[in-house]
């Protein structure tokens, strides 16, 4: 009895040992991994949020380069028109200078217009506030105003909210793609299609102009060259989405972008 | 003299050890291994007169004392180390006060020693430690508990194996000391052999705690820092 105890208590104390020293072995293990694994998650949110403040600079850089070209080609010729048609007012010649008043008047309402509509598409807050496909309306009717363009927006599925940054973000790219369209694609029809679900928002861009020259996109990415193209594929890799550029029958091109509502970034 | 005396004569003087090693660097020490440095300290006695003395009552006086003690130091060591699961901690304290106060009042602390309440004492530190394993699985911060660098690690390592491992001998002791033959004596040597660990590791604690200065500063537990019960019988 006395022998079959010592052999008990020997043997139960070597395994409640080896069971101790397992414990404690996992323990370090589970924190090693865990230590290894919000490490990698600090990078790259560090990583991420480096980027994203680049990507902020960047866009900041050509939102002053907008508000220069606007305030030089727009609304600095029409003010100047203001002013040069103010100075031809001949005050003895009461009809004409009353003609020219009124006309004055219609371009100083409208450079007041593009003053607003150029804040508006600046301020962050309207984003924020109004949401993205509230803010693209905005700029097609900025757009649609010019004369030059007939646009279109329709947008199907339910409500989706993306995070500020990313909103803000996609709501840039969508600039530049119409900028685009304005600079290079000669079009005069512009159609936004938004569809959303829980988890995604799929964009579709389309125009009636000369299209792309696949060959010159691939040459540029290739080089890595053509600095807006760059800018479009690296936010939007950025907000974790995909960008497709497409030819549209019969003419003109078609660009599909997809986000989700949640990337690894923002975890 | 058998073997089970020399592992007796080991166990009972290795607490010089951590203790000379303590007290030559302690004022480098954090909060963790203060601790454990008193409780080498208050081990010492009762080791230090089973090693000198065989007189009895005096001998269970100091054992049943410094279990007590030792269960209030592993309280303060581990206690800045639970914060999600600080309801069962407390719990446990409560428990482990209800039972001693009827142990010591049945059985008193002179006659007898209440290895039942080592058993007991063993049990809650394995629950705190259980609790503190769990709060870190949970957690989603990178604690430096278990960290190489943290002395605490030796601490917590020393009194897991050293409670899991001689809870059976305790629970066994009584039965074992009215056992006759000489080989159930022998017995005694798995509680000697943990016991020489466990200051070992509480010696190495110490050792990394001296050593590793600037790792207080960056150590995102803040002053708290760790070690082991030490036991004695």
């Amino acid at each position: 009895m006395a022998k079959e105890i010592i052999i008990f208590s020997i043997l139960a104390t070597v395994v409640i040992l080896i069971l101790s020293v397992l414990v404690f072995l996992f323990i370090l293990l589970l924190q090693k991994k865990k230590h290894i694994f919000l490490q990698d998650t600090a990078n790259l949110k560090t990583s991420f949020e480096r980027t994203l403040l680049q990507a902020q600079l960047e866009i900041q850089e050509e939102t002053f380069k907008n508000i220069s070209q606007e305030i030089h080609d727009n609304i600095g010729q029409t003010l100047s028109l203001i002013k040069l048609t103010i100075n031809t007012i001949d005050l003895q010649d009461i009809p004409t200078a009353s003609n020219k008043l009124i006309e004055t008047n219609g371009l100083l309402t409208n450079v007041i217009q593009d003053l607003r509509d150029l804040s508006k598409s600046l301020n962050t807050d309207y984003i924020n506030n109004n949401g993205i496909i509230s803010s693209i309306q905005q700029q097609l009717l900025y757009l649609e105003k010019t004369g030059l363009y007939k646009t279109t927006l329709k947008h199907s599925g339910g409500l989706f909210k993306l995070s500020l940054n990313k909103e803000l973000l996609l709501f840039r790219i969508i600039q530049e793609l119409l900028n685009n369209i304005v600079k290079h694609a000669e079009a005069d029809e512009i159609e936004v299609n938004i569809n959303t679900d829980e988890v995604k928002i799929l964009i579709a861009i389309a125009d009636n102009g000369k299209g792309f020259d696949n060959d010159l996109m691939k040459q540029r990415r290739a080089e890595n060259t053509g600095i807006g193209l760059k800018n479009i594929l690296s936010r939007m890799e950025l907000i974790g989405g995909s960008i497709n550029f497409k030819h549209r029958n019969p003419k003109g091109s078609l660009v599909l972008l997809e986000i989700f509502e949640n990337d690894q970034h923002e975890n | 003299m058998n073997i089970e005396k020399i592992f007796a004569a080991i166990s009972a003087w290795i607490i010089l050890l951590p203790l000379v090693t303590g007290l030559k660097i302690f004022n480098r020490f954090s909060k963790d291994s203060y601790c454990i440095l008193f409780v080498v300290f208050l081990g010492t006695i009762p080791s230090m007169l089973k090693a000198l003395t065989t007189e009895e009552h005096h001998l269970n006086v100091s054992y049943n004392l410094y279990t007590l003690a030792e269960f209030f130091l592993y309280y303060k060591l581990f206690e800045n180390k639970v914060t999600r699961f600080r309801k069962g901690f407390s719990a446990l304290l409560v428990l482990y006060c209800i039972i001693a106060s009827l142990f010591i009042f049945q059985l008193g602390i002179v006659n007898h020693f209440l290895s039942e309440l080592v058993c007991i004492n063993s049990f809650i530190y394995l629950g705190w430690m259980l609790l503190i394993i769990l709060e870190q699985y949970r957690s989603e911060k990178v604690d430096l508990i278990f960290e190489y660098e943290n002395p605490f690690v030796w601490y917590f390592s020393a009194i897991l194996i050293y409670s899991s491992c001689t809870l059976l001998y305790f629970f066994l002791e009584e039965y074992i000391k009215s056992r006759p033959e000489p080989n159930m004596h022998n017995l005694k040597i798995i509680h000697h052999v943990f016991n020489i660990l466990l200051n070992l590791f509480f010696t190495a604690g110490l050792l990394k705690d001296g050593r590793t200065i600037p790792f207080r500063s960056k150590n995102r537990i803040g002053k708290s820092r760790t070690s082991i019960p030490n036991s004695v019988a």
